[in-house]
């Protein structure tokens, strides 16, 4: 029920401040709708007309997951930043509900609200493209999973930021490597270290699997049969673990110093 | 005033990692229902650093905070229900949020069930002066307002105990004077607890049943509004002359060189003369040697010192 009421009351604001700041929302899906069809044209052009709808499926999908996990990671880090300069850090923390649990449900709402804002650019950018979207419970299933664990990441950042202030930079950094070395746009079958190196980064397991799925979905029965899912779940609970630890010690050190309400 | 106190504070002391002195040392003092405590003292006496341990944002390094009984770093969910603040220097809202979504937003994040909410919010704005406006963005109110704002989210969920940490700060005076009705009321009719931090003497001695003075982390002063003044004023009093002005720069040199107690302020067409605890036969003195400058005296008279003038002898000389 707390948790309900918190996360109506996140999304709310969240939707409210999309309403006040409508040009910078629709300027972001411009340029990331933009992006893709660049990147797709680019990728037609090396491949010699050999970027099939399929291989276009795979690379929307983990695009999209990327977008998905970019938005959470830089929506909390830029949000907490605000929020220390705006002073309504501190009005959370006098909150009864415990903050860790506030921050966990801000990032709920952030995946709520990018996982709408990527069905846009995939609404718009399938039909473009002749891709065909397939709508499956498995792929919901490895989605949320795959997002959780970033949101385990988030977590961390945010303990991070409490600890050091200014750590924009980091997530920036983390976000635009995730895109390039975790298969987000083409998969890695070629570059086998990368691939070995992306399963053990907080996006790469998820979205190899979410690309494996995607063309030939497959039951939830079926998908507990998979390895990697395996993994991804245990990948999804140490992150979720590390990011709460680095959290409940930024906060702890924070309030050592005196310090939850500096930027 | 004889119920159980709504806050107290005992040997409170907080020591920052990265400064040498401590910020408060062994602060104790209590609220009661209904009533108001100025926390007064020079910048970095450690006042926002005592209200933020309270709040429990801040760690102490020693000493305990209870509210209602309930140990504010021990257990802390069940002592923030009672509490409400506003905190100082900042915002404290959403500016791109119309006031009453930043209410219904800090409403629930304190988990005020939305029903009462719908009933709580109305009742605030009024209170405040702020009917009418509850669709605004906060980014279009002026300072005054958005303080108000920010004092209606810290009363949403109907707290015993209340922080204004330099509520009037920055707002012109007719913003001040409702903020201070809203305070008077929330002690006089709602039997609220308050905590205010001010560097305005006036509106503490208008507000406050009590006075605590800390001075570099420690408390210096302890006592009601009235027996603090009372103790202060005993032999205390000033004496206020007003003379024709301007005075030419030798008269000027002579009686600072003279006179050196005396406080010299110009204004338009005329000179004060404020002397503190002046012994009357050199009042007398005074008063000849103008005389024979030819300077025209308009009033004499001696009035009782001020909070201000007892804040400074003491944040001067702690030891008084």
């Amino acid at each position: 029920m707390i948790l309900w009421s918190v996360l109506r009351a996140e999304c709310r604001r969240e939707f409210l401040h999309i309403q006040a700041y409508f040009l910078d929302f629709l300027a972001d899906q411009v340029l990331f709708v933009a992006g893709f069809l660049l990147l797709t044209g680019l990728f037609q052009l090396v491949s010699q007309g050999e970027f099939t709808a399929t291989k276009r499926l795979v690379s929307l999908t983990g695009f999209l997951t990327w977008r998905v996990a970019d938005g959470i990671l830089l929506h909390s880090v830029n949000g907490m930043a605000r929020d220390a300069r705006w002073g309504t850090l501190e009005q959370i923390w006098l909150s009864p509900v415990h903050p860790s649990l506030v921050l966990a449900v801000r990032i709920m709402a952030a995946l709520l609200i990018y996982t709408l804002r990527a069905a846009l650019i995939a609404a718009i950018v399938a039909p473009l493209l002749g891709i065909v979207l397939p709508v499956n419970l498995s792929l919901a299933v490895v989605f949320l999973l795959t997002q959780a664990g970033v949101a385990g990441v988030a977590l961390g950042l945010l303990g991070l930021h409490l600890t050091y202030k200014q750590v924009a930079s980091v997530g920036l950094a983390l976000s635009t490597a995730l895109l390039f070395v975790t298969g987000a746009l083409f998969p890695l079958e070629g570059i086998p270290w990368l691939t070995g190196f992306a399963q053990i980064l907080p996006l790469g397991l998820g979205i190899q699997l979410l690309q494996e799925i995607a063309p030939a979905p497959v039951s939830l029965v079926e998908l507990v049969t998979f390895p990697a899912f395996h993994w991804l779940s245990v990948h999804t609970v140490v992150s979720c673990l590390i990011g709460v630890l680095l959290l409940r010690r930024g906060e702890h050190m924070a309030r050592q110093r005196g310090q939850l309400a500096h930027y | 005033m004889s119920q159980s106190p709504v806050l107290e504070v005992q040997q409170l002391s907080k020591q920052y990692p990265s400064q040498v002195a401590p910020a408060v040392n062994g602060v104790s003092f209590h609220i009661q229902p209904g009533e108001i405590l100025a926390l007064l003292g020079p910048n970095g006496a450690g006042k926002t650093t005592t209200v933020k341990m309270i709040a429990g944002l801040v760690i102490p390094s020693g000493g305990h905070v209870r509210v209602l009984g309930h140990d504010v770093e021990r257990q802390r969910r069940q002592a923030v229900r009672h509490i409400g603040a506003v905190l100082e220097g900042t915002r404290n809202l959403y500016w791109r949020l119309s006031a009453k979504e930043n209410l219904l937003y800090f409403g629930s994040l304190r988990l005020v069930p939305r029903t009462h909410l719908r009933r709580r919010i109305p009742e605030l704005l009024r209170l405040l002066h702020l009917d009418g406006h509850e669709g605004e963005e906060v980014r279009h109110f002026s300072r005054g307002m958005q303080q108000k704002v920010a004092i209606a989210a810290a009363l949403l969920h109907d707290p015993d105990l209340v922080l204004l940490d330099e509520p009037t700060l920055g707002l012109d005076v007719q913003a001040a004077q409702t903020v201070e009705k809203t305070i008077r009321r929330l002690a006089k009719e709602e039997g609220k607890a308050i905590l205010l931090t001010t560097h305005v003497m006036p509106l503490a001695e208008r507000l406050a049943h009590r006075i605590l003075v800390i001075h570099q982390g420690r408390s210096v002063a302890y006592d009601t509004t009235r027996a603090l003044l009372a103790r202060y004023r005993m032999g205390q009093e000033t004496t206020e002359i007003q003379i024709t002005g301007p005075l030419t720069a030798t008269l000027l040199e002579r009686l600072k060189n003279h006179y050196p107690e005396v406080r010299i302020r110009h204004r338009t067409g005329q000179v004060n003369l404020t002397w503190p605890s002046a012994p009357q036969g050199h009042v007398l003195q005074l008063l000849q040697e103008l005389d024979d400058w030819g300077i025209e005296i308009l009033y004499v008279g001696r009035r009782q010192p001020t909070l201000e003038e007892v804040f400074l002898a003491l944040t001067e000389e702690p030891n008084l």
